[in-house]
């Protein structure tokens, strides 16, 4: 089966690999609590990007601090650490001023998912424009391709970000609409 | 100069990996990303 495109999900039967089986699992307890959608890198190496990463970025809306306790609390429960520290109102201070927190597994830093409020315009439009990547055993909500291109190139723009951006040119060209990128590069400027 | 063929040359690996993503079944591609992967991630 060749990946496919269509219909705002894409379907990929893919080989599993531990950076994937690492965001599974800690999709599997962060989605019971709150909407969400991965950006930036390991979005081109869940496409098949040849690379590792040490960290996964997620978005999320803001949510009060009751709300973050329980997830906290869900997430240290099944497994993970938060690499911050434990104290929640500190945790949850770092959220608040856009900043973000990062958590692990089994006491191991790396690979860790960084998780951070939505804050911006783009953050929005990347929330609610998400895609899903149909997984054999899990879903993952994506940025959109074209987003998620035009903030590599435009908003980070590193080798490596246009790498990745070149990646997911390359292996999605039918979907991928450049006028779009123009408007959401003008949007991060 | 160096620099440049340097990134010529990423960019050429890239491209040609791309290519063999959407010519070969994600069991094949995502194997052999799988073997990259867990070489650091055990």
């Amino acid at each position: 089966m060749l990946m496919e495109y269509s219909n705002g999900m894409i379907i990929a039967d893919k080989v599993l690999n531990n950076l994937d089986k690492f965001v599974i699992d800690f999709i599997g307890v962060f989605e019971n609590h709150s909407d969400y959608v991965i950006v930036s890198g390991y979005v081109s190496i869940l496409l098949g990007r040849s690379r590792i990463s040490e960290d996964v970025d997620l978005l999320f809306p803001p949510m009060p601090k009751d709300r973050f306790i329980i997830l906290h609390e869900d997430l240290l429960k099944n497994g993970l650490w938060c690499l911050n520290g434990d104290n929640i109102d500190e945790l949850y201070d770092l959220l608040d001023t856009r900043h973000s927190i990062r958590y692990g597994v089994n006491e191991n830093p790396f690979p860790n998912m960084e998780i951070k409020f939505i804050t911006s315009k783009i953050g929005n439009m990347a929330l609610s424009q998400k895609i899903v990547v149909r997984l054999p055993s899990k879903d993952i909500n994506i940025s959109d391709l074209n987003i998620q291109v035009a903030f590599k190139e435009e908003a980070l723009g590193s080798s490596k970000d246009k790498e990745d951006a070149r990646h997911i040119r390359k292996t999605f060209a039918e979907s991928i609409d450049e006028e779009k990128i123009q408007l959401y590069k003008k949007m991060l400027k | 100069m160096e620099l440049k063929e340097n990134e010529e040359d990423r960019t050429w690996m890239i491209e040609w990996w791309a290519e063999y993503i959407r010519s070969h079944p994600d069991k094949d591609w995502s194997e052999k990303q799988r073997i990259l992967i867990d070489s650091v991630y055990e």
